[in-house]
């Protein structure tokens, strides 16, 4: 990840965090996928259990909405 | 002769006349008759003859009359035997082809109605996912406490960083 500290990452969740998960979730996008710019935590009842994160062009989806879609889909087809 | 009250000249006389009266009557009765008879004679052999030939003729006729009434019999006895094939010929063509037909819509309702069936199946499996895809939305929205929402957010996060 490069120029990562010119745009925040946004982290949605159901429910606020609190000060511990934040950190985890911090050391997680930093060590893991190389995100080290500020994040803003947003709360939104539509994020189905989990969170998402965004950046810039990168999204993570760790709700159980994805994984409901996909067997949505998997039903489906 | 004269003993016998007969007279030599009235002798001769009636002799002669009668004689004269045979040659009259021939000339002038005998032989026209004759002839007449002989004429007769012909003609009835002639209408004899003709009658023969006709005769002759009538039964050449009937016996044709006959031959043709039995070639027009057989003919007639032909064609309609020939028309009992054709019928029935045609009979069982179109008991065939209606038989055909019939069992062609049978099998486009057959498979028409498992067309329907299969797609009615593949709408009701949709909406049924859907429906189901739906509820647990619903449910998980409702029903998760904010403690069991963090307790989800911390399980994932643990999953992310091990994998």
């Amino acid at each position: 990840m490069k120029d990562n500290t010119s745009e925040s990452a946004v982290v949605v969740s159901a429910v606020a965090m609190d000060l511990e998960t934040k950190t985890a979730l911090a050391k997680l996008l930093k060590s893991r996928f190389a995100i080290d710019a500020p994040i803003e935590y947003k709360v939104d009842k539509k994020v189905l259990a989990g969170f998402t994160v965004t950046y810039k062009a990168w999204f993570l989806d760790a709700s159980i909405q994805r994984e409901l879609s996909a067997l949505k889909r998997k039903m489906l087809h | 002769m004269e003993k016998l009250g007969i007279e030599p000249i009235q002798l001769l006389a009636q002799t002669f006349n009668f004689i004269l009266l045979l040659i009259v009557l021939k000339k002038f009765l005998y032989k026209p008759i004759l002839r007449m008879l002989e004429e007769r004679q012909k003609k009835i052999s002639s209408g004899l003859e003709y009658a023969e030939k006709m005769k002759v003729e009538l039964d050449r006729s009937e016996k044709k009359r006959e031959e043709l009434i039995a070639k027009a019999k057989e003919e007639a006895r032909e064609i309609v035997v020939k028309a009992r094939k054709e019928a029935k010929q045609l009979e069982q063509e179109t008991t065939a082809q209606a038989q055909s037909e019939a069992k062609n819509i049978v099998e486009k309702a057959r498979k028409d109605a498992g067309h329907e069936y299969e797609a009615q199946v593949a709408n009701l499996e949709k909406e049924t996912v859907q429906l189901a895809s739906a509820m647990v939305e619903k449910l998980l929205k409702d029903a998760l406490s904010p403690k069991e929402q963090k307790d989800i957010i911390a399980h994932r996060l643990k999953k992310i960083s091990q994998s």
